[in-house]
């Protein structure tokens, strides 16, 4: 896996992350645009977008490992590839109910 | 599927929905009731005073919105394909709520009482497991607090094995 900013197949990719409940707390704000290497063009990974989170923020330590990743309305994994343009959300684990 | 069931019935009637008002439980439960019912389990989530021996005062939810009405949609959908059901709703409330208030509703309505009570179980189970909706503690000793389970992926519909 390539480390952040090694210029990928087409060098870093741009997502806007909405970000909810105690990770929105943590990061003051409700949305950040995550720079992530790219995997194809305009196209990156939620793995990648973790580890890129995981970089800007420190502070979130073992919640890192834990958040969930959505794309559009459906729960996403690490392998998931995700375009620029794609709905994406983050967010600790549920606890609705 | 229960014995004496036919086995093609009409097109369930199912709802979720998410609001900031009081969940009309009555309402929710005339909703799903229908003569081809012999059975509706309503199901109340409520605020509850003490957790672990520590008093609450309120609690806060918030949802991921469209992605939480989709998930519920699945999860009803999911429901009617294992059991077979009249009607089936989910009402989850947002916003502040004090004790006692009721957080989440689910009403199942089906020819039979064992499809209704398996049925609203699982609603239950899997919105509490993969809905995107968070509750935050407000304790009366000071502080707040989102709960989130240490848990890490929820489980996916075909990992239920209850």
């Amino acid at each position: 896996m390539k480390a952040s900013g090694e210029p990928g197949q087409g060098g870093e990719c741009v997502v806007r992350v909405r970000v909810f409940a105690r990770l929105r707390d943590i990061l003051g704000t409700d949305a950040l645009d995550v720079s992530a290497p790219c995997v194809s063009p305009g196209k990156t990974t939620v793995g990648l977008l973790r580890q890129a989170i995981g970089a800007v923020a420190p502070e979130l330590g073992s919640l890192n490992g834990a958040l969930l990743f959505a794309v559009g309305t459906e729960y996403a994994d690490d392998t998931t590839v995700v375009a620029s343009d794609d709905d994406v959300a983050c967010f600790p684990p549920v606890s609705g109910g | 599927m229960t014995e004496g069931t036919p086995r093609t019935l009409p097109e369930p009637l199912l709802h979720v929905s998410l609001t900031e008002q009081p969940i009309d439980y009555t309402a929710l439960t005339e909703r799903v009731r229908s003569h081809r019912a012999g059975a509706v389990v309503t199901f109340l989530g409520t605020v509850r005073e003490f957790t672990a021996g520590r008093r609450t005062l309120a609690l806060d939810y918030e949802a991921y919105e469209p992605m939480a009405r989709a998930e519920l949609q699945r999860i009803l959908a999911e429901a009617t394909e294992q059991w077979p059901l009249v009607a089936a709703v989910v009402e989850h409330r947002l916003g502040r709520l004090e004790l006692g208030e009721i957080s989440v509703a689910v009403a199942v309505a089906a020819p039979h009482r064992r499809d209704a009570f398996q049925a609203a179980q699982y609603v239950m189970d899997q919105t509490k497991r993969r809905v995107p909706i968070w509750k935050r503690e407000n304790w009366a000793d000071g502080g707040t607090e989102w709960v989130h389970p240490p848990e890490g992926m929820p489980q996916r519909p075909g990992d239920a094995a209850e």
